[in-house]
């Protein structure tokens, strides 16, 4: 048995995608029960401390996952999920965003379109994560804003690296 | 872009972090 999971990050300017591939100690269907179903991705989904909580998940092309990332003192930033395309155990894809809590769609900040792929390799699964912007204005405007809410915990410093025009 | 390539650097932190979550609850599945 292995003891370390390949984790790959990967940045293209030129198309301005962000790819991140793992593997995983289990099989495929497992895996994708982990990224399709609230029960479990609010276990994993909210780097900590914070937490995910699911409002409503419909899984399906043209479904919605809108949930909300909760901080330590109980702050809630809203996100979604529009499910665009679905091959069950394979892929799925579709546009990430910020909303209110009914799920509305705040157009004034970046979206980028994800697509998940799933590959056995036996015991283990191998997921690929595409995360694409449409320009890389967009790129640059979600580090201007802390990115999404979980990832706020990230920026520690970089205001102060913008402000030295890093 | 030096501080673009900082950033991206904290998010793939991000990620390993989620990511080793994720490990726990798939071996807590496994083991059910």
């Amino acid at each position: 048995m292995k003891t370390a999971l390949l984790m790959d990050f990967a940045v293209n300017k030129s198309n301005n995608t962000i790819t991140v591939k793992r593997e995983f100690a289990a099989e495929l269907p497992v895996v994708w029960d982990a990224f399709t179903k609230s029960e479990i991705l609010d276990q994993w989904w909210a780097p900590r401390p914070w937490k995910s909580r699911t409002k409503t998940m419909d899984f399906r092309e043209g479904g919605q996952w809108l949930y909300a990332m909760v901080g330590p003192e109980g702050e809630e930033h809203w996100s979604f999920i529009n499910y665009e395309t679905i091959e069950i155990h394979k892929h799925f894809a579709g546009i990430d965003g910020f909303s209110d809590a009914q799920g509305n769609a705040n157009t004034e900040l970046p979206q980028s379109k994800w697509r998940n792929s799933f590959q056995s390799q036996g015991d283990e699964t191998l997921v690929t994560i595409d995360i694409t912007y449409s320009d890389l204005a967009q790129l640059e405007a979600i580090i201007q804003m802390g990115f999404k809410e979980g990832l706020t915990m990230a920026m520690e410093g970089l205001d102060e690296l913008l402000a030295a025009g890093a | 872009m030096k501080a673009i390539d900082q950033w991206l650097e904290k998010f793939k932190e991000i990620w390993k972090d989620r990511f080793n979550q994720l490990d726990n609850v798939l071996l807590t599945i496994k083991n059910k």
